[in-house]
């Protein structure tokens, strides 16, 4: 497969949990397509249905509360194209695939790393799990990929156990492990929240240069803009389990086409500007049993219309790959911010 | 509250117990029936026989034939006591026991685990189990064949069995005895059952002579003291086998020491040497002891079959005695003593089912529940209100009052409904030999009569406090009429019953406060005369053989009216005609003067509220129904308990009833004995 | 890790003979002793009348040592233990108080160990079955069967089962064997016989046991279902039974583990009231006894057996969890 090449294509995910009070539609219709090397980021505030969409895409939804209850997700790998949807979370096609075609890092390194056992024993475990090595052998790649993360000592680091680590060498093992089967995808749920700014920094890059020699591609789900910014080539904007909009890095900042993209980006503070920082009024909708049929940002939005009220807006495309969510951008409502 | 609920239970129990008829189908009578020699005789019979598995080993060559095993007069047993008449050979008694075997050394006071162990192994003198079958009670011969006092009645002269022999082959002889008696009994060193001082007549100490082999002759310091025979059975003067012990005397070896002495032979050391009627060949400590058939026992049936006929005993060691009630219902034990009301009702109805592997025959009224009130002015009395009490309780008017408050009817149904229990009017036991309907004097239920006499005594309710007060000349002057019960919180019935009476008590006016705690404590207040009222439980009907329970004979008895510390004590008028009496019964060898005694001391008890009686319980045989030969009215305690009541050796299995031996391979013969610490 | 050792165990020995001390202050406390007892036991089975009894009593209290003032029979006792391993003599069996103790002690290790084993097995394997399958029906079952082993005490259960057994099913009950088989030698007969006799304890003080074991294994275990690790687990493809053995419950299972430590002391007791009612051969009924009959020296080693167990327990336990658990590090 070649850089470019059109590596997954999610079409219409929903998934659902089931709750006490009812069905929380946590991922409602979502679609969007990842090629191969490039790194995609899905950014919304918590709760907005990114981690669960990234799970999704690796059917690895909390059971059994959670499924997936429509859409497909197309993945285009080495054996062909398969809809990850079809399968069950326990099936040995899906366990393929886990932690050797598609593989996930997440958000608290310290909790994501097993304490009893050793960093080597958990990485030689998917080592050996599909690569069909010794142990030995599997030893051998374990700490090459130490190495590779920039681990001193990989050798002797390999006995150790995880408290032994910092967070940032943690989320190195983590990412080591994540890539010591040459995945294709790398999905990367918040993978830099719980760490300091500096180490932050460290981890990002080296996600990048990994890239570079790897030739995975990455998406990375964060609520920080910033990362937004240094990483992804494009971005999807989540809210409420919808997608509301989808573009280039350089559309969504500097032509943002969703009211709630661009609230977002007023609220990053600006260098060298000193003003009071702006925060979009009001709250999440409860998803639970919500029934649909209008627009959920409607009550915090400012240029919201009546007809946002009452139908939930359709995906509008302008034919250069910028989607949004909303009935601004339908021709026939306003007129006025079409084109 | 109580009553209320315990009415209920009686209600249902008494309609389950009444609607099956649990009781012993079989009418016949052998109590009191038999003179002695119609139970047993010493006589040669012209030909012997011997169960097939020695007679096996007589073929072999390791054991001596039959003739020769037995003594040339074998005590020959009546098929007159044997409810079913001439047993046939083998098959096995299962039984349990709950006390841990301390050894074989029955006279140093070892005991090898009780609940009949003891009494199928150790043989004494004489032999008292099986005089509930005599018509005057009189001790049974036993290794003593017969006995002659002199004229003066100071010298007793018995003959021993002739030619018997130990489970090892050595011969029995007036040896044996003469060394029971100096070593174990004379020597204080060792703790024997009966010690010196019990054989003590008119301060001059007893002496035993060997006449001759087989004849021994006790010297008396006083003429016909009769109790000594009482002190010739069971545990008391239970014979030794000098050949086995003599080594281990320090007296006789200086490298030895009392401690050696008393645990020469241990319990897992076995065979042990016996002359009862089976041989303990295995036992493992916590789990079970094995008896298989002795060789040499020396008794026959009147034809001539060597007993015993049953071939082996096992006893299942269990942690408590309730394991021997659990496993005659499951058909893996063959008997247990009933004489718990709480069981009763249970073990009833299992008894009543259609497919039920045992009986129940209920004997004779034994047991009693009685009031003890403290007669004592010497002991035990530390304030004038003690002493106040003390006399209170020794006019006759209150203890009557007392005896007409209590509803008796009303407790002996409430403790268990039906025929187990009855009022009863203190004495004896009501199934006692000595008993005698007509010289009991009875102050039944009369409540109104109860506050008369209160009234008569100076006791009113003053203080309008529901209870009686104490007159003005009195101490305590004014106050309620208090008295304190005190009651072992182990005696399940003796606890209920306290609290039975004490409403009764209340409604006449008396504040009764019961009391409980531990059995240990209230047995050392009681040994200390620290009590004002106590319940206790008779358990003997048998007076001869323990004065104490019912008279001033000693010092320290009875235990409501012991002598202070210096031995003073004031005894009422019947107390001291009571003393005599029994004085007077420990010299006498008419048997029917004995009745004749007892007679007098259960109507002097009995017209003076010595004790208050409540009510009496018979106790209860529960037996396979496998087993053959066991009197239907036997008692499983009168004079000693079942095992030497029927006696044991007659019982039998019919054949084709008879359960599996496993250890006939270790009938002792002359090897087993061999290499042992004490054969030389 | 080994001076935190040597250390724990140089706290115990003045534990130990604090312990000691107070147990045979206590089991002296009551009035009477041993030979109080004897006396009762002379009146009911031997038919002595009570001045006999109190007499023989007397005349045995010399030879028992029971006359001496009581911190010289302490000082004998403790002496004899330190110098010569001689734990004193039992008055009930009347033959020395190791000799007691080792005759049951075999049975005792061997029903424990097994109601032990059975019960942490049982459980955990309950345990993990309802916190996989959360909520459904065989959830439900075990949960309502583990309240229930928690709550109905074993002593009334064994009692229950006895008498079904004894008085309806005609089975013979307690002890070990039946009375064929107790002294028989050892055979496949025997063996059969014995395993139809183990079921009862094994089930009696085994189910609390089962149960617990259950509850605590199920609440952890849902606990780390939850964890991130396991996700990340799930994450690198292994299959779900891997995910629960390796990973879940090689971590929801130390606090079981941790407590199998500190249940040492219930080898000795052997869990007395179900031993007593079903007659077990352990050392437990043993030791009820010697308590109720004041034998004191057997009482008080038996209380000196479990104290050391207790400590030992406790130790093995702290070790236990250093070896589960990495984080935890003694010095």
């Amino acid at each position: 497969m070649a850089k470019g090449d059109r590596l997954l294509d999610v079409v219409d995910l929903s998934t659902h949990f089931r709750t006490e009070e009812g069905i929380l539609r946590a991922v409602d219709r979502v679609s969007f397509h990842l090629d191969q090397g490039e790194t995609l980021g899905i950014v919304g505030e918590s709760g907005c249905g990114k981690s669960i969409t990234a799970k999704s895409v690796m059917n690895l939804v909390p059971q059994p509360r959670g499924s997936i209850v429509g859409g497909k997700v197309l993945y285009h790998g080495n054996n062909g194209t398969v809809d990850i949807t079809s399968y069950h979370h326990q099936s040995r096609e899906m366990r393929k695939i886990r932690g050797n075609e598609i593989s996930m890092i997440f958000q608290e390194p310290m909790t994501s790393l097993n304490p009893v056992f050793t960093i080597g024993d958990q990485l030689m475990e998917a080592i050996m799990l599909h690569q069909r090595l010794g142990r030995a052998q599997a030893r051998q790649r374990a700490a090459e990929m130490l190495a590779r993360v920039k681990i001193s000592n990989p050798e002797q680091r390999l006995d150790r156990y995880p408290h032994e680590f910092s967070g940032g060498m943690r989320q190195r093992a983590m990412i080591a492990m994540a890539l010591s089967c040459n995945p294709q995808i790398l999905i990367a749920d918040e993978p830099t929240t719980a760490l300091d700014v500096t180490v932050e920094a460290q981890i990002l890059n080296l996600m990048q240069d990994l890239q570079d020699e790897m030739g995975m591609a990455i998406i990375m789900i964060t609520h920080d803009l910033g990362v937004i910014a240094g990483m992804a080539d494009r971005v999807l904007v989540m809210y409420a389990g919808w997608g509301v909009e989808r573009a280039t890095t350089e559309q969504v900042f500097y032509t943002p086409k969703h009211p709630y993209a661009t609230a977002l980006l007023q609220s990053i503070p600006k260098i060298g500007v000193r003003k009071r920082l702006t925060s979009i009024p009001g709250s999440v909708p409860d998803l639970n049993n919500v029934e649909g049929g209008w627009c959920y940002f409607a009550p915090r939005c400012a240029e919201a219309m009546d007809i946002c009220r009452q139908k939930e807006p359709p995906t509008f495309d302008d034919d250069e790959g910028h989607t949004v969510k909303c009935w601004l951008w339908d021709k026939q409502q306003t007129g006025i911010k079409a084109g | 509250m109580r009553m209320w609920k315990s009415a209920v239970v009686a209600v249902v129990l008494g309609a389950l117990l009444f609607s099956g008829a649990a009781m012993a189908e079989d009418e016949r009578v052998f109590f009191g029936q038999f003179t002695k020699d119609q139970i047993w005789t010493y006589e040669a019979l012209p030909s012997y026989n011997e169960a097939p598995e020695l007679a096996a080993l007589v073929d072999e060559g390791v054991l001596p034939p039959v003739e020769e095993r037995l003594p040339a007069y074998p005590r020959v047993v009546k098929t007159n006591i044997m409810a079913d008449g001439i047993g046939e050979y083998g098959g096995v008694w299962r039984d349990t026991f709950a006390v841990p075997n301390e050894g074989w050394n029955w006279a140093a006071g070892l005991t090898q685990g009780w609940f009949g162990i003891n009494q199928m192994i150790q043989e004494a003198l004489i032999m008292t189990g099986p005089m509930w079958l005599l018509e005057t009670p009189d001790p049974l011969p036993n290794l003593a064949t017969d006995w002659e006092w002199s004229d003066d009645g100071r010298t007793l002269t018995m003959n021993l069995v002739q030619g018997a022999k130990w489970s090892d082959g050595e011969p029995f002889d007036a040896d044996d005895v003469m060394f029971t008696w100096e070593r174990f009994i004379l020597d204080p060193n060792v703790p024997s059952w009966a010690d010196a001082s019990a054989w003590v007549y008119d301060d001059v100490m007893t002496e035993l002579e060997k006449v001759d082999d087989y004849t021994i002759r006790f010297h008396f310091g006083t003429p016909y003291p009769v109790a000594a025979f009482y002190n010739m059975g069971y545990s008391d003067f239970s014979v030794a086998p000098k050949h086995v012990y003599e080594p281990f005397h320090p007296e006789v070896n200086e490298e030895m020491d009392y401690d050696e002495f008393i645990n020469a032979t241990p319990a897992h050391d076995v065979p042990p040497v016996v002359l009862g009627p089976w041989v303990p060949v295995q036992y493992e400590a916590g789990q079970q002891l094995a008896m298989v058939r002795n060789p040499y026992y020396w008794q026959v049936d009147e034809e001539g079959n060597q007993l015993p006929y049953l071939n082996e005993v096992w006893f299942t060691e269990a942690s408590d005695g309730e394991a021997r009630t659990m496993n005659m219902v499951a058909n893996t034990g063959d008997r247990d003593n009933i004489e718990n009301p709480a069981v009763f009702g249970i073990v009833n109805r299992a008894a009543q089912e259609p497919d039920a592997h045992f009986d129940i025959s209920f004997g004779p009224f034994g047991i009693g529940y009685q009031m003890f009130m403290n007669l004592s002015v010497n002991l035990g009395v530390e304030t004038d209100a003690d002493l106040a009490k003390r006399e209170l309780f020794r006019d006759f008017r209150f203890r009557e009052a007392i005896s007409r408050a209590i509803d008796r009817d009303a407790a002996a149904d409430i403790a268990f409904p039906g025929p187990l229990t009855q009022a009863w009017y203190g004495g004896y036991p009501t199934g006692s030999a000595f008993h005698d309907d007509d010289l009991v004097t009875r102050y039944p239920f009369e409540p109104e009569r109860a506050e008369e006499l209160l009234a008569e005594l100076g006791f009113e309710d003053t203080t309008g406090s529901g209870f009686v007060n104490w007159p003005e000349d009195t101490p305590l002057a004014g106050e309620d009429l208090i008295i304190e019960m005190i009651v072992g919180e182990d005696a399940a019935a003796n606890v209920e019953l306290a609290e039975i009476i004490q409403p009764m008590l209340r409604r006449v006016g008396i504040d009764l406060r019961v009391r409980v705690m531990a059995g240990t404590v209230v047995s050392s207040r009681i040994d200390a005369g620290n009590f004002e009222f106590t319940m206790n439980r008779l358990d003997t009907a048998v007076p001869t053989t323990h004065l104490g329970n019912f008279g001033p004979i000693f010092d320290t008895s009875p235990a409501f009216h012991q002598a202070g510390p210096g031995g003073e004590r004031e005894l009422m008028p019947f107390e001291e005609r009571i003393r005599e009496l029994m004085q007077k019964s420990r010299v006498e060898p008419d048997a029917e003067v004995q009745m004749d005694i007892f007679h007098e001391v259960l109507e002097l008890s009995t017209e003076n509220l010595y004790t208050i009686g409540v009510y009496e319980v018979r106790r209860g045989l529960g037996l396979n129904k496998r087993i053959r030969n066991v009197q239907p009215d036997v008692p499983s305690y009168m004079y000693n308990w079942t095992i030497n009541s029927i006696p044991v050796q007659i019982v039998y299995v019919p054949q084709d009833l008879q359960h599996e031996t496993r250890f006939q391979h270790l009938i002792p013969t002359a090897e087993f004995y061999e290499n042992r610490l004490w054969h030389q | 890790m080994l001076s935190y050792l040597i250390r724990r165990i140089l706290y115990a020995i003045p534990m130990l003979l604090l312990v000691s001390f107070f147990s045979f202050i206590v089991i002296n406390l009551p009035p009477g002793d041993y030979l109080t007892t004897v006396q009762q036991q002379l009146q009911s089975q031997a038919g002595m009348s009570r001045d006999q009894a109190v007499a023989m009593a007397e005349r045995m209290r010399a030879r028992y040592g029971l006359d001496q003032p009581f911190v010289l029979q302490y000082a004998n006792w403790i002496g004899g233990i330190v110098t010569r391993g001689d734990f004193g003599y039992s008055f009930q069996h009347n033959r020395p108080v190791s000799e007691v103790i080792w005759v049951r002690l075999g049975w005792t290790l061997l029903i424990a160990g097994l109601c032990h084993a059975v019960s942490v097995i049982i459980g955990v394997l309950i345990g993990i079955f309802s916190a996989t399958h959360k909520y459904s029906i065989g959830d439900n079952i075990a949960t309502v069967f583990a309240f229930l082993g928690l709550s109905i005490p074993n002593f009334f259960f064994a009692l229950v089962l006895m008498y079904l057994l004894a008085f309806h099913a005609g089975v013979h009950v307690g002890g070990l064997f039946s009375p064929e088989y107790v002294l028989a030698p050892w055979g496949w007969d025997k063996f059969v016989d014995l395993l139809k006799h183990l079921w009862v304890p094994v089930v009696v003080v085994g189910l609390a046991g089962t149960a617990q074991n259950m509850r605590i294994m199920r609440g952890n275990l849902m606990d780390v279902l939850n964890r991130q690790y396991v996700e990340t687990a799930r994450a690198k493809g292994l299959s779900e039974r891997k995910v629960i053995y390796k990973h879940a419950v090689r971590n929801a299972i130390q606090p079981v583990i941790m407590y199998m430590g500190m249940a040492l002391p219930f080898l000795i007791q052997g869990e007395i009231i179900a031993s007593i009612i079903l007659n077990l051969p352990t050392t437990g009924p043993s030791f009820y006894y010697a308590l109720v009959n004041q034998d004191m020296y057997l009482a008080g080693s038996f209380l000196m057996m479990i104290a050391v167990v207790l400590v030992a327990g406790n130790l093995l336990a702290d070790f236990a969890l250093a070896w589960l658990d990495p984080r935890v590090r003694y010095d």
